[in-house]
């Protein structure tokens, strides 16, 4: 009841104000633009759609989208016509100065990654254009960026590169660090666009897979967010998506992600990473499914089954240990539950007075709040079949 | 939090009566009782709804055009197996905006308003602490708030139990609520 309560309440005092700034953000999309129809490549043949997989992403993301935004794109025409002005700039500064600019871009990204993966901050720097960057971070930065690495046990691990223009060069990594250690994940893959030019790194594009991250670094935020509140906003900038990298922050992070670590908090983020994805799998069956939105209960039975098991490979810190036995036999009792379902046989008799009866849906529906309103990162296992 | 978002109520009528309104995004996407609709109909008439919910979910125009783009092209080649498009197309784009939510995240950081381009900056703070939710959150938050879904019809959309939508919305608003304070 207090949750009921809890949650009309909530929707009362923030709904008017959601609505308004969710409709308000909305109507920044226009019908005004569509001018031309991205179907010029639809066909329909012996009365199916057929649709040109090629030419209508072209259509959208390309000349077609291009001529329905002018003013995007001036802006954009205008932003490369800038970074040509910069580019041209520094080579004929460096031009100047005599420097050699015969280097291969092979060479220059292979030292790159090896100044990267050793951790070496100024070394990365020496490597880049006065004016270049890596993401976000100016060359400036970058010891200071390193200097974060390290205080968070990051170990990012060279996975080689490959020439792709003559101007570029992709570099793909996988990258670990005490939050994904903590949270028991893979290494996270990533790549490195390295923009080469007169020998110097120019800019790096930093396009890591956040799939899993993001919600280890939101766990992580969030915990400090109840723990430290004070040093928020001496840890993070930009809305907590980046580091600071100052020393004052750097301290910070060293000492909370040790005590993250060894969490309840750090623990729950495994599991909801290990439900997530199997709460993904179970998504992709569901989509690929011919009935649109089907899946059988013995597939449902697996998944969990399967996730369960990557669960129990680590206990839980003492702490949770009550709370995480009782999550672990709910989902127990839902992979029972999605089996008998399965083969439509009545669930096996608790005690000798007992009658066997099959789940029903309201049985069910029970067993997934449960698991749900423990609030431990399960919820995303609870995965509901029964639709 | 009430009291700062007050003044702004009157908009609400404003938006939802526009010719432009989210009210009117569905009025030609619903009847599907008559059987299946042409694919490119479809498409005319419930492209602006579905992108704008896109934008909501990802934060980002050219993505949830890319997300959109997606979503009638895989949906082309199923396109008479599908009962009821307007539930299918809704499904598919927050499970696909999701993948891209995700994936951006890193990029969520360039989202800075440029000084003096708002009128009203509580609305743009709601809307950022919005973008800052975890993306099941988000979802949840967007289809209750923007397309005024019923929690069943979220878990639908979804495929989660309702009462874990239930749950999810409410930690949704909470986290809302503690930002806005």
């Amino acid at each position: 009841v207090n949750d009921v309560d809890d949650l009309d309440g909530l929707e009362r005092e923030l709904g008017p104000g959601l609505r308004v700034a969710l409709g308000r953000a909305a109507a920044e999309i226009s019908d005004d633009g569509r001018t031309t129809s991205p179907w010029a490549s639809l066909d329909a043949r012996d009365g199916v759609a057929i649709v040109d997989l090629e030419s209508s992403s072209q259509a959208t993301t390309g000349r077609e989208r291009r001529r329905r935004r002018p003013v995007i794109a001036w802006i954009v025409s205008a932003a490369v016509a800038v970074v040509v002005v910069a580019l041209a700039v520094v080579v004929l500064s460096r031009l100047d100065a005599g420097k050699p600019a015969d280097e291969p871009i092979e060479a220059v990204a292979d030292s790159f990654m090896t100044a990267w993966v050793r951790g070496d901050g100024e070394g990365v720097a020496a490597l880049m254009s006065a004016d270049g960057s890596v993401g976000v971070w100016s060359a400036e930065m970058l010891p200071a960026l390193h200097d974060w690495f390290r205080a968070v046990g990051a170990q990012y691990h060279d996975d080689g590169c490959e020439v792709t223009s003559p101007a570029t060069v992709s570099c793909r990594y996988s990258l670990q660090n005490d939050l994904t250690r903590a949270v028991g994940v893979a290494p996270v893959a990533g790549t490195f666009v390295l923009v080469v030019d007169d020998g110097v790194v120019a800019s790096v594009a930093d396009r890591i897979d956040t799939a899993t991250y993001h919600d280890i670094w939101a766990a992580f935020v969030q915990w400090v967010r109840t723990k430290h509140p004070a040093d928020l906003d001496r840890m993070f900038a930009s809305d907590a998506s980046y580091p600071l990298v100052d020393q004052v922050s750097i301290g910070l992070w060293a000492g909370y992600v040790a005590q993250f670590s060894g969490s309840d908090a750090a623990y729950i983020a495994r599991a909801d990473a290990i439900c997530t994805a199997a709460h993904n799998s179970f998504q992709d069956l569901v989509a690929a499914s011919p009935e649109n939105g089907t899946v059988s209960t013995d597939a449902a039975a697996r998944i969990v089954e399967e996730a369960l098991a990557t669960l129990r490979a680590v206990p839980p810190p003492k702490d949770a240990q009550a709370r995480f036995d009782v999550g672990y036999a709910l989902l127990e009792q839902l992979v029972d539950a999605f089996r008998q379902l399965a083969a439509n046989r009545p669930a096996p008799a608790t005690g000798p007075d007992s009658t066997p009866s099959p789940p029903s849906p309201g049985d069910l529906a029970n067993l997934l709040h449960q698991i749900d309103y423990l609030q431990i990162g399960l919820t995303g296992c609870a995965v509901n079949a029964s639709r | 939090v009430l009291g700062r978002i007050a003044p702004l109520l009157s908009q609400v009528f404003v938006l939802g009566c526009n010719d432009s309104g989210w009210l009117d995004d569905w009025r030609d996407v619903g009847d599907v009782s008559s059987g299946p609709q042409p694919l490119e109909a479809v498409y005319r008439t419930s492209w602006l709804a579905l992108t704008r919910l896109a934008y909501l979910l990802v934060g980002d125009r050219t993505e949830a055009e890319d997300v959109v783009q997606a979503v009638f092209t895989t949906a082309a080649a199923r396109w008479e197996t599908i009962g009821d498009p307007s539930v299918y197309l809704r499904r598919a784009v927050v499970n696909r905006a999701s993948d891209v939510h995700r994936r951006s995240f890193r990029a969520a950081a360039t989202f800075v308003p440029a000084d003096g381009s708002v009128d009203e900056p509580e609305l743009d703070e709601v809307w950022r602490f919005v973008k800052g939710l975890p993306s099941v959150q988000r979802a949840v938050v967007v289809l209750r708030f923007y397309e005024d879904l019923s929690l069943g019809e979220i878990a639908s959309v979804l495929g989660r139990p309702a009462s874990t939508v239930r749950s999810d919305l409410r930690r949704a608003l909470a986290t809302l609520k503690g930002s806005l304070v």
